[in-house]
């Protein structure tokens, strides 16, 4: 059982320095956060049997939301049919599904990052709001050639998500205020920050060009067209360009995390502050970079959700992609390539929630189903280890 | 218009609101210093918003409600507690979690249910209601909020008892609390049950008590404010409802300086709780009386 030893905790002592003001040492929540990390990562049993209770599980949070619907009297089988209808019935529910799944994906592969850095960012759902903020001052506000638009919108997403990050890494570095309770906090004043900008006097608000009855409500002009996300044609599905930039991004991160040297040292950093500090990687600077990289994702995100996805930016107009893509990131347990089947499966239940209420079911049933997911996938490293105990002890019997 | 009835308005406005956040916080309070960074407190107050309601107009009792309400909140943190303090699943993913799963299944079971809430007057407290200024907004409320001082003494009491010792004990060393035999978990899961049960009614109080209804996620990230508000305060119990008193007044004021004829902007006075905590953490750091081990997972050697 190589896990106790990372899920334990064992504070004090020689081999975990008392440094009260990084809160890299033993103590805090984020090195409590951080120890989690090591655990996730070293508490792998065999491929096969991982893949198996992956599946099993993801099944159990799909059948208990398809329980609560039988229980509130709408029937399972027409639940289902219709989840995959929306989903993955025809090319445009195909095209709905990848719309949904792209931003997701951008913020839980970022959230990869950072987490397998030891830094427990939890502050995506702001940083998702800052990257719209800044891609909606671009195309509201800037006047630039329609082909630099797009390109501009990103570059301000990027460093709007990345500096609004960088302000808990800074209060973690140079404060020792746990990155955990920060990045949380800032999440709120983001919230509070885009109502601000779209309502009444605020910069980014729809006037409604002197329209009778418009400029009332708190939202944002419509994105102009030359700056909409489009898609390309791929095996006869409309992908969404969101899309394709996300995957991209998610498979170059993952060759980054394998393969590279920094990858190397960021995971090293995330498994033992204590390894990494001897092998020369300052935690200040590694971890600032890998916090701000996922606070960029996050706000390509914001931008991919606003340029291509809501058009529009009014009070939760990204409906908790921020939220939804960390646990993404968190039931994938820290995997890449993991992380993209769930944002698919994550986005194919949006996509079909959206025809439930055809059907007469509450779009909040999709809801409840991703959260039931989420909690059940967190278990099969519990039911692994458990596993494990129970073929030992029968070992030692038989001898 | 004189000052007194000017703070008249602001309190009338205020008294209301920071009821729940008091309730909810005296419960994160004493999750936080037995060491868990509780962040399902959100989804607690939502179900024992949605559940208190439920229960009150089924039996057309306010006080069942606050059963029912109480009861269901204290079934999430029975969740969070075994899936963290028993599994050793980490404790902010089943908190953010369990608020997705509460936020979706009570909006889901909102569309499948009428509700019908029975009225609660405010129950008058004879010659304080009459005292000027404060008599009215203090007591003149229902009767659910006179349980804030009952709550606040049963914690002042706890605190001093062999039980309260060791949830502070299991906050702070784990470690050497296992050692001298207290089951630092159990410990744990007891404190995160009494944050369901303050948040609960702190929840039951929104719905059944206030707005004598429930909408979808009305609760509206009062929990975050909650866990703001245990960071402002120091993880102190008079700093915590002392936060909880600040962060009420600053909402209410978002209600009565219209009224007034003061004009702050509404978002910055929203914004207040979370601008204070990270300054106090910003400022003060170590200084504040963070539990030791705070989120940190205890894992018993076997």
């Amino acid at each position: 059982m190589t896990d106790t030893k990372f899920s334990s905790a064992p504070s004090s002592g020689a081999d975990a320095p008392q440094r009260p003001r990084s809160g890299a040492g033993g103590r805090g929540l984020d090195a409590a956060a951080g120890r989690w990390v090591g655990a996730v990562r070293t508490n792998s049993g065999p491929a096969a049997e991982q893949i198996v209770m992956f599946v099993l599980f993801l099944a159990f949070g799909i059948v208990a939301g398809l329980v609560l619907g039988a229980l509130t009297g709408h029937s399972p089988g027409v639940i289902w049919s219709t989840l995959v209808q929306g989903s993955v019935g025809d090319a445009t529910s195909i095209a709905f599904t990848l719309t949904a799944a792209a931003p997701l994906l951008l913020v839980a592969a970022g959230t990869v990052i950072c987490m397998r850095a030891g830094q427990f960012n939890i502050g995506q759902e702001g940083q998702v709001t800052l990257g719209a903020i800044g891609a909606g001052f671009v195309v509201f506000k800037v006047d630039a050639a329609p082909s630099l638009l797009i390109p501009l919108a990103f570059a301000a997403a990027l460093a709007a998500g990345a500096l609004w990050a960088a302000l808990a890494a800074l209060l973690k570095f140079s404060r020792g205020v746990d990155i955990v309770v920060t990045s949380l906090l800032l999440v709120f004043l983001a919230e509070q920050l885009l109502v601000a900008l779209i309502s009444g006097d605020g910069p980014l608000h729809d006037s409604g060009d002197g329209v009778l009855g418009a400029g009332t409500a708190s939202q944002s002009p419509p994105v102009p067209d030359a700056a909409i996300l489009g898609s390309m044609g791929m095996f006869g599905v409309e992908v969404p360009v969101g899309f394709v930039i996300a995957v991209v991004v998610a498979v170059l991160l993952a060759w980054f995390l394998r393969s590279s040297l920094s990858g190397y040292r960021l995971r090293i950093l995330g498994q033992s502050p204590a390894v990494a500090r001897t092998l020369g990687v300052r935690e200040s600077r590694l971890g600032t970079w890998a916090v701000m990289a996922s606070g960029a994702l996050a706000g390509a995100a914001g931008a991919v959700v606003l340029l291509g996805q809501s058009f529009q930016i009014h009070g939760n107009f990204a409906s908790s992609v921020g939220w939804n893509g960390l646990l993404v990131a968190l039931a994938a347990r820290l995997n890449i390539g993991v992380s993209i089947l769930l944002a698919l499966v994550f986005g194919a239940m949006t996509a079909g929630g959206g025809l439930l209420g055809g059907q007469g079911v509450p779009t909040d049933l999709v809801n409840v189903m991703t959260a039931a997911v989420v909690v059940s996938l967190l278990c099969p490293p519990v039911a692994l280890a458990a596993l494990r105990r129970r073929r030992q002890s029968r070992k030692v019997e038989a001898e | 218009m004189s000052i007194g009835l000017d703070a008249q308005t602001i309190l009338a406005a205020s008294v209301p609101l920071t009821v729940p956040l008091v309730f909810a916080g005296l419960g994160e309070y004493v999750a936080q210093r037995a060491g868990t960074f509780n962040l399902s407190v959100e989804g607690m107050m939502l179900s024992g918003a949605f559940f208190g309601a439920w229960g009150a107009s089924a039996s057309g009792s306010p006080l069942i409600g606050l059963l029912t309400g109480a009861a269901a909140a204290m079934v999430v943190a029975l969740v969070h507690g075994n899936l963290s303090h028993r599994l050793q699943l980490n404790t902010y993913v089943v908190g953010l979690s369990l608020n997705v799963l509460v936020l979706g299944l009570t909006s889901y079971l909102l569309t499948s249910t009428t509700l019908t809430l029975p009225n609660v007057s405010g129950t008058r407290i004879p010659l304080l209601a009459d005292i000027p200024v404060i008599g009215e907004p203090f007591f003149d409320q229902p009767w659910v909020v006179y349980l804030v001082p009952v709550v606040v003494f049963v914690i002042w009491w706890v605190r001093r008892t062999r039980v309260g010792l060791e949830l502070r004990a299991c906050g702070d060393e784990p470690i050497g609390s296992d050692l001298t035999g207290i089951n630092v978990n159990a410990r744990r899961r007891q404190a995160l049950l009494w944050c369901g049960l303050c948040a609960g009614v702190g929840g039951v109080y929104l719905s059944v008590f206030q707005a004598s209804s429930f909408t979808s996620g009305m609760t509206a990230g009062r929990g975050y404010i909650v866990i703001a508000a245990v960071i402002f305060g120091g993880w102190m119990l008079r700093g915590t409802i002392g936060a909880c008193a600040v962060f009420g007044v600053a909402q209410g004021l978002q209600l009565a300086l219209p009224a007034i004829g003061v004009s702050i902007s509404p978002q910055l006075l929203a914004a207040l709780p979370y601008l204070l905590a990270i300054v106090s953490l910003m400022v003060l750091g170590n200084r504040l009386h963070r539990p030791l081990a705070l989120g940190q997972p205890f894992a018993p050697s076997r």
